[in-house]
């Protein structure tokens, strides 16, 4: 069977590479939302946790001998204690500026922090193996798919989904929401809503690190990698609406899994496809698919 | 005198270069409910948000039960039972009255349970699960009290409560001050509707241009409502 011309496998074989990066999408963008919707901070430096969860990862095992598991809890821990130190030192000085003091501030961030890996480790891709236990390929029905992709594509839908249960439907998510559109009010029922401001930035960049774990056995890890990722993923967060949770996550499988099918039908395009969406998207609603 | 819970002596507060209140001095005792009166624009919801720290820059005393706060951040001047019910009630339209009402944490022994609750507001429980956005300004502000009495709040700055509610509703308002008055609440209560004010409070200040003009006992208002009402009226 095919479709438009292609065999029907291909297709959603397509379907589910354009996933699996659609996954990286997701987390990535969701982070870089709740950043956004919280601090109102355009977070450039994003990418470059995620790039160092993939080096410390690498580090880890390169240097302690730490294997992936541990790695998946110590490298979000770890970047999320500089980013603690950012938030603390340089971002909570901007809160009052306008965005392109926050977006400049971390662009130079992302400078330092890229340069600083550079200059120890140049920019040749580091391999990091896949753990044993994820190793070799699935059947899937329509197609053998290898197991660790598998694994990102059920981790990032798990991940993804927990957070934002947990923004939506908890206690703890409502405060923040409520701390988002009253901090001073907040503030007034004796909640800490600069410690608050503090640990959603961690926790935002402890998802783009998360991410950068779940990325370092498929991409060599290289202190580029966050910088071709980032783009993609700021466009994602302005298609699915600033500041949506849910705009964010379903956004980036869905323009992961099209950015996949244009690989079949017009490779050429597969590098734009997520911008023309963009571009559209603010042509037609200004503020995104979900946004308020 | 029994002790000052409130107690405020020289603040200046600042809007940039704009100095807003000006030696502003005035206190409140345990179990009072202390009116201040003023036009709008005089300095009155200024004066409420300097004392949690939320608004301008400031410079004099605050003391609440007898800490001073200028130097606290706010969420620590809470833990001093100290709670603030702004003019449009924040209420989070996007949060259900339930939400809502246990956003603030407990803070203190002595917070309304939730049997308390109930029967002090018993119109919230049957709107328990609807959005914030939905309720009717008497719910809203029925709310906003509601929730920081759950915390354990047992000192109180009321926005203009009555502002935009109808009459039956304000009557609802006041005789739910007056019970918490019962309950030795102290409430600083910021007005222009002297007919709501005076029929829970003990004493009045009047605040004109960021500066306290004069203070006034029930007594002296309750005889002759037009000392304070010339300061209200155009």
């Amino acid at each position: 069977m095919e479709i438009f011309g292609v065999p029907l496998n291909l297709l959603l074989s397509q379907v589910m590479l354009g996933l699996i990066n659609g996954s990286f999408y997701a987390m990535l963008s969701l982070g870089l939302c709740i950043i956004f919707g919280m601090l109102d901070i355009v977070n450039f430096a994003h990418g470059a946790m995620y790039m160092m969860g993939a080096f410390f990862t690498w580090m880890l095992g390169h240097y302690l001998g730490i294997g992936y598991w541990p790695s998946l809890i110590l490298a979000p821990l770890l970047v999320g204690v500089i980013a603690i130190v950012i938030e603390r030192v340089l971002v909570r000085h901007l809160y009052d500026l306008h965005h392109i003091y926050g977006l400049l501030l971390t662009f130079g961030l992302v400078l330092v922090i890229v340069g600083i890996f550079r200059g120890f480790y140049s920019v040749s891709g580091k391999p990091y193996p896949i753990p044993e236990a994820l190793t070799g390929v699935t059947n899937i029905g329509f197609m053998y798919m290898p197991t660790y992709r598998l694994w990102v594509l059920g981790a990032s839908i798990v991940v993804c989904f927990g957070t934002w249960l947990l923004i939506e439907r908890t206690r703890l998510g409502a405060t923040l929401r409520a701390a988002i559109e009253r901090p001073d009010l907040v503030a007034t029922f004796g909640i800490n809503v600069p410690r608050m401001i503090t640990l959603t930035f961690a926790f935002g960049s402890a998802l783009a690190a998360l991410s950068g774990v779940l990325a370092a056995p498929i991409y060599p890890v290289n202190p580029l990698m966050g910088e071709s990722i980032i783009v993609v993923v700021f466009a994602v967060v302005v298609i699915g609406g600033l500041g949506s949770i849910i705009g964010s996550i379903i956004g980036g499988f869905v323009l992961g899994t099209l950015e996949g099918l244009t690989k079949v039908y017009y490779p050429e395009a597969s590098h734009i496809s997520i911008f023309i969406v963009m571009m559209i998207v603010l042509l037609v609603t200004r503020s995104g698919i979900a946004g308020k | 005198m029994s002790e000052k819970v409130i107690d405020i002596s020289n603040l200046n507060a600042f809007y940039g270069e704009l100095h807003i209140l000006q030696n502003v001095s005035l206190h409140a005792c345990k179990g009072e409910v202390v009116s201040l009166l003023g036009r709008n624009g005089a300095g009155k919801t200024t004066l409420l948000k300097s004392v949690f720290g939320i608004g301008p820059r400031r410079k004099g005393s605050i003391r609440i039960n007898g800490t001073e706060t200028t130097r606290l951040p706010p969420h620590k001047i809470a833990k001093l039972g100290l709670a603030y019910c702004p003019e449009e009630r924040g209420i989070f339209a996007d949060l259900t009255v339930a939400e809502n009402m246990y956003l603030p944490p407990a803070l203190r022994q002595g917070g309304l349970g939730p049997d308390e609750i109930d029967q002090m507001f018993p119109n919230l429980r049957e709107r328990w699960k609807t959005g914030g956005a939905k309720l009717s300004g008497g719910e809203q502000q029925m709310l906003s009290i509601a929730r920081i009495l759950r915390a354990g709040a047992d000192i109180l700055l009321l926005d203009e409560p009555s502002e935009g509610l109808a009459p039956a509703i304000i009557k609802q308002i006041a005789q739910l001050v007056v019970r918490l008055k019962a309950r030795g609440m102290t409430i600083l209560l910021v007005e222009q509707n002297l007919s709501f004010a005076k029929v829970m409070s003990d004493r009045y200040y009047v605040i004109d241009s960021g500066i306290i003009r004069n203070e006034f006992d029930r007594a002296q208002v309750l005889d002759d409502p037009g000392v304070v009402q010339r300061y209200l009226s155009l």
